[in-house]
């Protein structure tokens, strides 16, 4: 069971993953915001 | 002879007026394009200074006793989605802004998604981290170069670009959940493609920008948020290549 956990984890996104994904979701927000309004300005 | 006159005279004041459009336009495109060049140097140093520099590094990120990334720090995570906040009153407040507003609102999204970027110093390696952005900054020139010329009309690709940064969104809020690497290779490789296409949709629009705005403080306006919009696409592109193809410190 341990090792089907640790196969799992092996697998997945580490700390350091999931942190870089929040800062990248933020980034993408941005530009999906961005967009739009610069659309909606034109 | 005289058709040759009239002709002659009928068609100069034109033939001036296209050329000094096509230098107008250059003009605009360039300091589009310096501002753009400007906000990633300036964003380059500030992730240096937050991930290298100690004091200003403890201010924003958590990092273990063996030098890895192991968080945010409050600060951290207000600087990571303050330009959301910004970009999104700015959107509400600003329905007409002046020139040096627009240009304050690029610079304040630049120096914070640039000190938020440190993140990416502490998770890769340096070199890899160099050679991303040289191969994001050819990628990027190819294709502006590519929307600037094409005689293509690309604004059909914008609401499918657009669905596409939202269903990035939302794959990535649900991977949060999911932790699947594969997923987020996906959304990476995915990430690529779709700012690949708005940075050549975002520079044709700018040209034709161009022509329907008149007057010059509407030029300046629109230069500012041209080159936020390139700026913003720019480093998408690069965290997806950097994602995909760099190198974990160890």
């Amino acid at each position: 069971m341990a090792q089907v956990e640790t196969k799992v984890r092996a697998a997945g996104l580490s700390k350091e993953d999931q942190i870089l994904a929040y800062s990248a979701i933020a980034v993408l927000i941005a530009a999906i915001g961005f967009t739009i309004g610069a659309i909606f300005a034109t | 002879m005289s058709d040759f006159y009239s002709t002659r005279w009928s068609s100069a004041p034109a033939a001036r007026a296209d050329i000094s459009v096509d230098a107008g336009l250059r003009r605009f495109m360039l300091s589009v394009y310096n501002k753009v060049a400007a906000g990633l140097l300036v964003s380059a140093v500030l992730a240096w200074v937050t991930s290298s520099v100690p004091p200003v590094r403890d201010l924003m990120f958590l990092v273990s006793e063996d030098g890895r990334l192991a968080g945010l720090t409050p600060l951290g995570w207000i600087v990571a989605w303050a330009p959301v906040a910004i970009l999104f009153v700015a959107s509400l407040a600003m329905r007409s802004p002046t020139s040096g507003a627009a240009n304050l609102l690029y610079w304040t999204v630049v120096a914070l998604i640039g000190a938020s970027l440190g993140v990416l110093g502490l998770a890769y390696t340096g070199a890899s981290i160099a050679t991303t952005f040289l191969i994001t900054a050819a990628a990027f020139g190819g294709l502006s170069l590519l929307g600037y010329t094409t005689k293509k009309d690309l604004s059909g690709l914008g609401s499918f670009l657009i669905v596409g940064v939202l269903g990035l969104v939302i794959a990535s809020l649900v991977n949060l959940f999911l932790h699947s690497a594969a997923v987020q290779f996906a959304i990476s490789v995915i990430g690529v493609f779709v700012f690949a296409g708005l940075i050549a949709y975002d520079t044709q629009r700018l040209k034709l920008l161009y022509y329907e705005l008149g007057d010059q403080s509407a030029r300046g306006v629109a230069s500012s948020y041209g080159a936020l919009s390139l700026y913003i696409n720019f480093i998408n592109l690069f965290q997806f290549l950097l994602s995909l193809f760099g190198q974990r410190r160890d």
